[in-house]
């Protein structure tokens, strides 16, 4: 009897213990906050591919799709996660590359660095031909949050977290 | 213009400036998002970057050394820009000349650039003349060159190098054109030869042209040309003249690709000198891979392969060959380490390998 229950308690044991370890693989990717690139309302842009936003956060697009000159931002507490789920880098290698770009003449300047997701909002409102990203759940009525590869923010197939 | 022309007393300035920047250096390495400099007055930003690097090599037989430590170049690069669509690149080279046994200065860019539109930009100055990839990718910086040394193939000129990595003339880009992403440069400059003024005893007669795209995010692709005449008389690398007017043609292309864990570089130009009626072709090429194994460490290879032909008007013939086994450690994007293990064959000389340890940073 007592080999019995001994028995059923390392079989709890085991199915929690599994439970858990599922449970701790899973969060990471659950517990992301989706990151929404947003432009100011005036802009006609709707949608971006997956590859023409790498193009411009990596330098080698200075334009929107439809044309016109494109102003990045980007929030530094996102951009490590932006760098990684968007461009598809580790940040430092962007970083690199922006340092190649500058080298080569091909850009003048790094994206403006923000530091809070107000100071972005800010931007954007400012300059009409701008493009950044702030936490999903900070968009507001001020910005227009577009889609990626056909899927908007809070869609299940969105990207960028 | 050498630092002796200003008397003895510049060159202990120069140390003690090298100094004062090597002990900024160790305080900004170790800032992984170290700023840039910038200065202006709200119209004109001016940014001002920095590179050094300090190599080790070892000696040993067949290198012709002993052991010892190098002091790369110290380079100042500014960047600034004028208005909406004029911008400046200055870049000048601080160095030791073995020949001159002392620092000299060297202005290796000055490059005024006017962005036509955000496709097409025209540059006037002394520009890295574009050939291929290394070239423009990677030049002074080595912090941001994947090898401690680059590639023999693209050697600066003064360094033996076969192509002409500088030009001094007027440049039109195009990048990022429709939707196969293509790019150009067509380039005018002053002849090989030439010095940096209007006083020369050549044309303004070489000519490169250059096609190229990126294919994707991480892959480009590109051919390039260039075609010079050199009248009677011009130096050569040998050290003598010219015994006769000679035309040169140079042709190649690349492959490079940079994603998040793999690296590749295949690049090749074939040489063709024309003279008193001979005509000789010099086959180059160089291919390196790397694989980032974990985020900061990427070990590499890289083989080199550059044959100057007999009999060249130009060149002193050659035939170099170099294996590279190395490995790089991102400490930052600003200060990179890495270490390479080399053997190297060259035209009268017997096979050497070396051990060669370098940091390289940015500024």
């Amino acid at each position: 009897m007592v080999q019995q229950s001994a028995v059923e308690g390392l079989i709890r044991l085991a199915k929690t213990g599994a439970a858990l370890v599922l449970l701790s693989i899973a969060m990471p990717s659950a517990s992301r906050a989706q990151i929404a690139v947003v432009v100011h309302p005036s802009n006609s842009l709707e949608e971006l591919s997956l590859d023409k936003l790498r193009r411009l956060f990596l330098g080698q697009a200075k334009t929107f799709p439809a044309g016109g000159h494109a102003r990045l931002a980007v929030l530094q507490s996102s951009a490590p996660a932006f760098d990684r789920a968007a461009l598809g880098l580790q940040p430092d290698i962007v970083r690199s590359r922006w340092m190649a770009a500058i080298f080569r003449g091909e850009a003048t300047s790094i994206p403006t660095e923000l530091p809070t997701a107000d100071d972005v909002k800010r931007f954007v409102r400012e300059h009409p031909d701008a493009i950044a990203y702030i936490p999903a759940s900070q968009v507001d009525a001020g910005l227009k949050a577009i889609a990626i590869d056909g899927h908007r923010p809070g869609d299940a197939g969105y990207v960028i977290r | 213009m050498s630092f002796a022309d200003s008397g003895s007393v510049v060159p202990n300035r120069l140390l003690r400036a090298l100094a004062c920047c090597a002990i900024a250096l160790a305080a900004t390495a170790s800032r992984a998002a170290a700023q840039d400099h910038e200065m202006g007055d709200g119209e004109v930003k001016t940014v001002l970057h920095g590179f050094t690097d300090v190599t080790y090599l070892t000696g040993g037989s067949n290198t012709g050394r002993t052991s010892a430590f190098g002091l790369g170049q110290f380079d100042l690069y500014i960047t600034s820009r004028v208005s909406d669509r004029l911008s400046f690149l200055g870049e000048t080279v601080f160095e030791f000349d073995d020949e001159a046994g002392e620092f000299v200065v060297d202005v290796e860019r000055v490059v005024a650039q006017y962005a036509l539109t955000d496709h097409l930009r025209l540059d006037a100055g002394k520009v890295h003349t574009p050939l291929g990839y290394w070239n423009n990718a990677y030049h002074h910086g080595l912090v941001m060159q994947p090898t401690i040394e680059r590639p023999q193939l693209v050697q600066f000129e003064d360094d033996g190098g076969p192509l002409p990595i500088h030009t001094v003339g007027i440049q039109l880009s195009g990048r990022d054109i429709s939707e196969a992403h293509l790019g150009f440069d067509v380039l005018l400059g002053n002849a090989l030869g030439n010095r940096p003024t209007t006083d020369n005893r050549n044309e303004a007669a070489s000519v490169t042209l250059a096609v190229h795209s990126q294919i994707t995010s991480s892959l480009r692709v590109g051919l390039s040309g260039y075609h010079d005449a050199l009248r009677t008389g011009t130096p050569t690398p040998r050290g003598d003249s010219l015994a006769a007017p000679m035309t040169q043609t140079i042709g190649g292309g690349f492959l490079a690709f940079f994603a998040d864990r793999a690296e590749a570089v295949l690049e090749g130009h074939a040489v063709s000198n024309r003279s008193a009626g001979r005509s000789t072709n010099s086959p180059n090429w160089f291919g390196y891979a790397g694989v980032r194994i974990v985020p900061r460490v990427v070990p590499y290879v890289m083989h080199e392969d550059v044959r100057l032909s007999d009999n060249d008007p130009y060149f002193e013939a050659d035939r170099f060959t170099r294996e590279t086994l190395g490995i790089r450690f991102e400490h930052t994007p600003r200060s990179v380490l890495k270490a390479e293990l080399r053997s190297k064959d060259r035209r009268s000389f017997d096979r050497a390998t070396e051990l060669a340890l370098q940091l390289a940073l940015a500024f």
